[in-house]
């Protein structure tokens, strides 16, 4: 029973992969399908939404000229069937219709019929409310987003009339699926929160939307976690609606379009009241759903969670390496795995990074890895488990994986996070261990001296400012002092650019007050400048010219700065004040991301926070410690908080805190 | 893309090259007949009917909202919205049933 179970399932996914790419019309279905060549281009471009996507692949066997994209502004009978072919310069690009609604439901269905391959442990079934504010919240994001949903889908209107199909289609599918998460999810709900890992597999961004799926079950069982009303849920629930208020009735300019890029899925595209008031529940209906789902499984079995990050760090390695291998199993993997990005094309170089479409950054994949890592060397070393052949084979191609993201930072605090650990077991004696820590530390000093010492402290005390001041939009070029900014630019006359730019607006107030502070001069002797000291980290991280950006554009006024522009939403950093480069231009640290979203208090309360749980924790749960040390430490350079997996994974870490954790079941 | 779909679908594929901002931005640009085009015929979403002989001429009225009564929204969306609210009446339906019957 179980077995046909089991193979009806399979076939049906078999059937719901292939099927929707493989229908011709019924018109086209007797016509030879020409390949695509200057000759034949007319062909296709009068047969729009004729020839299914995989008659196209099956004629079409060389791709070295073709750019397949998913493209959702069309008609729903379109989906799976080439919508139309652009010729470039060099190339045609082909793109394929994916109507939105369609594209939802179908990679709902196939990554909800994946959950149902968990083993089942649990019950609660109540869905009706929380499906219908889960579907309601989301229609508040279709409605709220419309510079963004107008470019993606040929019908939208945000007006709610009643031939306005395409909207109640919207929220009947998000309602469904809000159904099937209750119908499949909740039986597995003991057993859930141990496969957070696939996260970094199946990002779950639905196709030309911004949404996530995942983003979808959390916000779900965080309605199903604030109906439980438990006291301190609703008072941290309610002051963090307080602060909703402030942000979102801020009086600041609104833009209508910000171009999410690879954060699609957990950030706002516009500033408007309607998505404030969705990313800013959504941000803390994550958080107690994620809660809500961690309080459900009574003990955290570690040496599942394990697998499963071993399962995941490996299949990410080879679904890259696969959909390197073609163009068509490439698109198919970026729809089928939610990519933000697609993964590359070429095994060669940068391209053969293989986790390059499963994940949004180098930093975050080379975090993910080095979890993994510091897991298994914990379970080896400390909890003198033994690894089996299948988990040594997936390590063999997390390697792989760790070594191709290059990401430096990782491979620094793993290596010493190891050394603390076999320092701590091996030597005993407290004295020896001060003793070996301050040898360390010293060479460590030293070692930081002979790589920066080309350059001198002043120099690299600067590099922040410099590099903020080179990018800011402060060129003077229509008077007799042509080319004068860069002059005094290069002269490090700091004080001088501030004075000529001091009426105007294009130097922001951070890197305003970053300047003053270090030309302060009133600085005392012999104590170091603290914009120096951090400069200097910054030039040693190699984050000065990233970091000096940042503070180009972060122009917040004085409520902005304590309190943020609120969660998920980089729109006024984006826009309020513009700097030489285009494009999205992230902070390049996660510290300076909830700066933008929370403010000074809010960044300075969330810190103390995580520092309180692990200090309070530091005996009871060892590990998860160690992985929130390490992760908190990365986070410093990398953006990884700004993406859905990432921020989870830490969430549930420092949720797990206070859990009781098992490693042998 | 989306302009250049909807207006090769009407006025045909776009053969030489035009500068369709150079006209928008001259509103004394007076189109010139092409002998090779054959004519079509737009419409406005007030009714008013319009022949247009070039390719230029019918780009640029597509482009400011005309069509040539064609290209008809299709009902696929309303479609799609009946079979969901269907579906899920069926599935609330079964759950109440099986909530009552089966369960007691």
């Amino acid at each position: 029973m179980l077995k046909n179970k089991n193979f009806l399932k399979v076939l049906f996914t078999i059937l719901l992969l292939l099927l929707p790419w493989s229908l011709n019309s019924s018109s086209t279905s007797e016509v030879t399908i020409p390949v695509l060549s200057t000759e034949n281009l007319n062909f296709y471009q009068k047969n729009t939404c004729e020839i299914s996507f995989f008659s196209f692949i099956n004629t079409n066997k060389i791709f070295e000229n073709i750019e397949i994209r998913f493209d959702s502004y069309g008609e729903m009978e379109c989906f799976g069937k080439i919508q139309y072919i652009e010729p470039a310069s060099n190339k045609y690009v082909v793109f394929v219709g994916s109507h939105s609604l369609i594209s939802i439901a179908l990679q709902s269905i196939i990554w909800l019929t994946l959950i149902s391959a968990i083993k089942k442990k649990g019950s609660n079934n109540k869905f009706l409310l929380e499906s219908f504010l889960t579907s309601s919240l989301f229609l508040l994001h279709f409605v709220g987003e419309e510079a963004f949903y107008s470019q993606l889908n040929l019908n939208y209107s945000k007006n709610f009339t009643s031939d306005n199909y395409l909207l109640f289609g919207y929220f009947m599918t998000f309602f469904l699926i809000c159904y099937f998460i209750s119908e499949i999810c909740s039986y597995r709900l003991e057993n859930l929160i141990l496969y957070i890992p696939f996260l970094f597999l199946i990002n779950g961004a639905f196709i030309n939307t911004n949404i996530n799926f995942f983003v979808v079950v959390l916000v779900f069982y965080g309605f199903k976690n604030i109906l439980k009303f438990e006291k301190n849920v609703v008072v941290i629930n309610l002051t963090y609606v307080l602060l909703m208020l402030f942000w979102v009735n801020n009086d600041l300019a609104i833009h209508s379009y910000f171009d999410i890029d690879k954060l699609n899925g957990f950030s706002a595209s516009t500033n408007n009241d309607a998505s404030l008031i969705f990313w800013n529940l959504t941000f803390l209906l994550v958080l107690n759903g994620l809660y809500f789902l961690t309080n459900t499984c009574p003990k955290i079995d570690f040496k599942k969670l394990f697998d499963n990050f071993l399962i995941s760090g490996f299949s990410i390695v080879f679904f890259g390496l696969l959909a390197s291998y073609n163009i068509f199993l490439n698109r198919i993997i970026y729809f089928y795995f939610g990519q933000n990005k697609s993964s590359m094309l070429n095994l060669q170089s940068i391209e053969g990074n293989t986790w390059r479409g499963f994940s949004s950054s180098a930093e975050m994949i080379g975090e993910f890895y080095g979890v993994i890592l510091l897991i298994t060397f914990y379970f080896i070393y400390v909890k003198k488990i033994k690894l089996n052949n299948y988990q040594i084979v997936c390590l063999l191609f997390i390697l792989f994986g760790f070594f191709r993201a290059n990401n430096v930072a990782a491979l620094t605090t793993l290596l010493a996070i190891i050394s603390f650990l076999i320092i701590n077991k091996k030597i005993q004696n407290r004295n020896k261990r001060f003793l070996i820590y301050s040898f360390l530390t010293t060479l460590l000093v030293f070692t930081s001296f002979f790589i920066l010492r080309q350059n001198t402290y002043s120099y690299m005390g600067q590099s922040v400012v410099y590099e903020g001041l080179s990018i800011s939009n402060i060129e003077i070029t229509n008077n007799d002092n042509f080319q004068y900014v860069d002059r005094l630019l290069s002269e490090r006359d700091y004080l001088s650019i501030l004075d000529l730019f001091e009426e105007r607006e294009e130097i922001s107030s951070s890197l305003s007050f970053l300047t003053k502070t270090l030309s302060n001069q009133n600085n005392i002797s012999y104590i170091p400048n603290p914009v120096a000291i951090f400069g200097t980290v910054a030039l040693f991280i190699n984050r000065a010219e990233k970091w000096g950006t940042f503070f180009a554009k972060y122009d917040p006024g004085l409520a902005e700065f304590y309190l943020g522009y609120s969660p998920l939403n980089l729109v006024n950093y984006n826009y309020d004040n513009q700097i030489v480069s285009n494009g999205l231009v992230l902070p390049h640290s996660s510290v300076l991301s909830f700066l933008v979203y929370f403010g000074l208090v809010g960044t300075l309360f969330i810190i103390f926070v995580l520092i309180l749980k692990v200090y309070r924790n530091r005996k009871k749960n060892f590990l998860v410690n160690l992985i929130l040390i390490f992760l908190s430490i990365n986070f410093l350079k990398s953006d990884a908080l700004l993406y859905v997996s990432s921020f989870v994974m830490f969430s549930f870490m420092l949720f797990l805190t206070e859990k009781e954790v098992v490693y042998e079941q | 893309m989306k302009t250049i779909f909807n207006v090769e679908k009407i006025c045909g594929i776009k053969i030489g090259e035009y500068s369709l901002e150079s006209i928008q931005n001259n509103p004394n640009f007076i189109f010139e007949n092409d002998p090779n085009y054959e004519t079509v015929v737009l419409y406005s979403s007030e009714g008013t009917v319009i022949n247009v002989n070039s390719w230029i001429e019918c780009a640029n009225y597509v482009e400011g909202g005309w069509t040539n009564g064609l290209i008809t929204s299709s009902n696929s969306e309303m479609y799609y919205f009946l079979f969901l609210t269907g579906l899920l009446l069926s599935l609330l339906g079964y759950k109440f049933l099986q909530k009552k019957y089966v369960e007691k």
